[in-house]
């Protein structure tokens, strides 16, 4: 048996290995296991991890093999929210990448999204100077004390030629509000979300600092974020370093001045919409109804769901905990198997409010060669104002 | 000052391209530092090698014998450590490839020479060397003086030293080779050649890509066509591999390879940015797609908003015409 691993692996955060008593739900609940065939044995990592027995072949194939699975793990929860005991599983494997990243044993287009975030603050490697282009021509201030709220688009809506609309269609539906907000521009750090997730914790540690000792600064005390990633990890994992600040997501705060008759959707939006649930902003926020309450506001907008695959069973788009850089075959796909779902609904619009899940699903419709369009929730709700 | 050395690259009898820029940087850097420079050769029926770089080199240094034929690090780095402890060159280049990440670090260190790999520029004064070697992934380009010595050594990047024209009348100087023999735990055993029709595409100054706009595998034809008109080779982004049209190694992103070509065509690609981070190092980015919303028009230097089969001919068809007018 060889503690050594196991005590390594407790004391970088995966204690809840535990509690684990092996029932094995959280098999039936990963949606890896949706691919038929794969059996991805996700009860066994903690009785492997107590025994000492993961990561400790000295055979190369048998460590490529162990690296993969526990890599594959997207971070969506769906074990957690079913394991009776209430294992985060999806923590105990960050604790075991955080000890294959300090190997630097974990996959090579990780190892540069890692490199490209910790150098220039993204993981699309684009310099900070750009950071706030998403935001020409919108008139929107940097942010300063007199702004009530700062707006957090983070990496993909910052950058991702496709992701910035829905950064700027969030924008002005906040200025048409008459929010007071501001955004940090060159300043603004990745969350480090992912990096986090994928075990690079020194990485992490590093956007902690960057973005609190900003918002320290400039005395931000209410962030609107565009991500749900931010959105979780400035809520659950900052307040550990610094909890001056308070977070929404952009669907808390548009389903917040409808009902307050800030911005009144008036525009019939006539067609049919599915909505899909960010594991992230669902399972892990319990942010459910208000996506959902945005949507039924609309005139002519008929909301359909995913027959029970829908709230809290959602199943992950597959590009959480960096799983959007990693290249499955075809037939391991997360997002195909959603998408499958999706289509089942009939509807003529997925409606997403993760930027992962917009860029994951749009390039599985496309690759699938199906005619469904995917919209951002702000995209949608922005069509029907006047 | 001392000799300035480069090392003879060579395989299956051929000498590498590569070769012609260190004897370039080494030539600019002996004339600079008032010094010769020594191309040193260790191979097996070297007359052609000789020939070859006898205007490369004030001189050949030649060791002949059938243990360099094929490239085995361990012989190399016995050989070599002897002669430079003999002739006492005060730096030493080695191509930064395959070959010489194999030999060179070791090499160094049992010289117990101050060394620095993939280096992009050097300066040599004063018995002082200073290069250039990148960093951050490429972002930044940072000056690292080594630590003063009689000898360095350094791998050289290939492609930042033009092989330039040179007449010099190199001496011949043939010496005993100082091995006999591989050593019994590492021999070189054979070449395995990449598979016919195999592409490199990180190595074309020209790539012609395509993306699920070409909508089925027997439109690649066209494609292949086109490419070969311009010089350049096929690439492809992710959806045509899934759809198993071209192998994995044409593949360009994140996941797939990084290329950086003079000009890069990307024809009915939409431009995810796992695509983009593959591709956005090219010199020229010109993007043909008939949705003008296609985030890879925000890469282009030039972008045709329309079906990559009316445009592709077109191309073909003006090139051909360039082509001839030049005769």
């Amino acid at each position: 048996m060889n503690t050594e691993v196991r005590e390594a692996i407790i004391e970088s955060g995966g204690d809840d290995v535990i509690k684990c008593y092996q029932c094995g739900r959280c098999m039936a609940a990963c949606p890896w296991n949706l691919l038929g065939g794969l059996n991805y044995a996700t009860y066994r990592f903690c009785q492997r991890i107590k025994l000492g027995a993961i990561i400790d072949s000295e055979e190369k194939e048998a460590i490529a093999a162990d690296t993969i699975d526990v890599f594959r793990c997207v971070g969506c929860d769906a074990c957690k929210s079913e394991c009776p005991r209430g294992v985060g599983l999806s923590d105990v494997l960050r604790a075991v990448r955080r000890i294959l990243v300090d190997f630097d044993s974990y996959p090579g287009e990780l190892k540069s999204v890692v490199a490209r975030l910790f150098n220039s603050g993204n993981p699309l490697g684009e310099p900070a100077e750009k950071r706030a282009d998403w935001a020409e021509g919108l008139n929107i201030p940097q942010y300063t004390e007199a702004c009530e709220y700062l707006y957090f688009p983070c990496c993909f809506p910052a950058y991702d030629a496709r992701a910035k609309k829905v950064a700027q269609a969030s924008a002005r539906i906040l200025k048409r509000a008459g929010i007071s907000f501001g955004i940090m521009g060159k300043d603004e750090f990745c969350c480090g979300e992912a990096v986090r997730r994928v075990g690079a914790e020194k990485v992490f540690q590093t956007a902690v600092k960057q973005n609190t000792e900003l918002f320290k600064k400039a005395k931000v005390q209410k962030v609107i974020a565009t991500s749900p990633h931010c959105l979780v990890t400035f809520t659950r994992e900052y307040p550990e370093y610094y909890d001056g600040f308070k977070t929404r997501h952009a669907v808390q705060v548009f389903d917040q001045l409808i009902k307050e008759k800030k911005i009144v959707p008036k525009k019939p939006f006539g067609k049919t919409v599915v909505y899909h649930d960010p594991c992230t902003l669902g399972r892990q926020m319990d942010i459910f109804d208000e996506p959902r309450a945005i949507l039924k506001s609309i005139p002519g907008l008929n909301l359909v769901e995913v027959p029970v695959f829908n709230r809290e069973f959602s199943v992950c788009c597959g590009g959480g905990s960096m799983g959007l850089w990693l290249d499955w075959p075809q037939d391991e796909r997360l997002a195909n198997i959603r998408t499958e779902q999706i289509l089942e609904t009939g509807a003529d619009i997925l409606c997403v409010a993760c930027p992962y899940c917009l860029h994951m699903f749009e390039e599985t419709m496309k690759s699938m060669d199906v005619d469904i369009e995917v919209m951002d929730i702000s995209e949608i709700l922005e069509a029907s104002l006047d | 000052m001392n000799e300035i050395f480069a090392l003879v690259e060579h395989r299956q009898g051929i000498i590498r391209d590569i070769t012609y820029e260190l004897l370039s940087c080494g030539r600019k850097l002996a004339e600079k530092g008032n010094t010769k420079l020594t191309a040193v050769i260790l191979g097996h029926n070297t007359d052609n090698f000789v020939q070859i770089l006898k205007g490369q080199a004030h001189r050949l240094l030649v060791v002949d014998n059938e243990v360099y034929e094929d490239f085995n690090s361990e012989v190399y780095q016995t050989a070599l450590t002897e002669i430079i402890k003999r002739q006492n060159p005060v730096l030493t280049l080695i191509s930064h490839s395959a070959f010489g990440v194999d030999l060179c670090p070791a090499l160094a260190a049992q010289l117990g020479m101050p060394f620095t790999t993939d280096c992009l520029d050097v300066e040599l004064a004063e018995q002082k060397l200073k290069v250039t070697r990148q960093i951050y992934d490429g972002k930044l380009n940072a000056k690292v003086l080594l630590r003063e010595n009689a000898g360095y050594m350094i791998t050289l990047r290939s492609g930042c030293f033009p092989a330039g024209e040179s007449s010099l009348d190199g001496v011949v100087e043939k010496i005993d080779t100082p091995v006999s023999a591989q050593p019994d735990y590492r021999k070189f055993i054979e070449y395995i050649e990449a598979a016919v029709g195999e592409v490199d595409i990180t190595k074309s100054d020209v790539l012609v890509s395509v993306g699920r706009g070409v909508k089925e595998k027997a439109y690649l034809s066209i494609i292949e066509d086109f490419a070969e008109t311009i010089g350049g080779v096929v690439g492809c982004s992710r959806p045509v591999v899934d759809a198993g049209w071209l192998p994995k190694d044409r593949q360009i992103g994140s996941s797939g390879k990084t290329v950086k070509p003079k000009l890069y065509i990307a024809l009915g690609i939409s431009g995810a940015f796992q695509h983009i981070i593959g591709m956005k190092g090219a010199d020229t980015i010109i993007a043909v797609n008939k949705d003008p919303n296609a985030p890879i028009f925000s890469e282009a230097d030039y972008g045709i908003v329309d079906d990559l089969f009316k445009v592709v001919p077109v191309l073909k068809t003006k090139i051909l015409e360039m082509k001839q007018a030049k005769g």
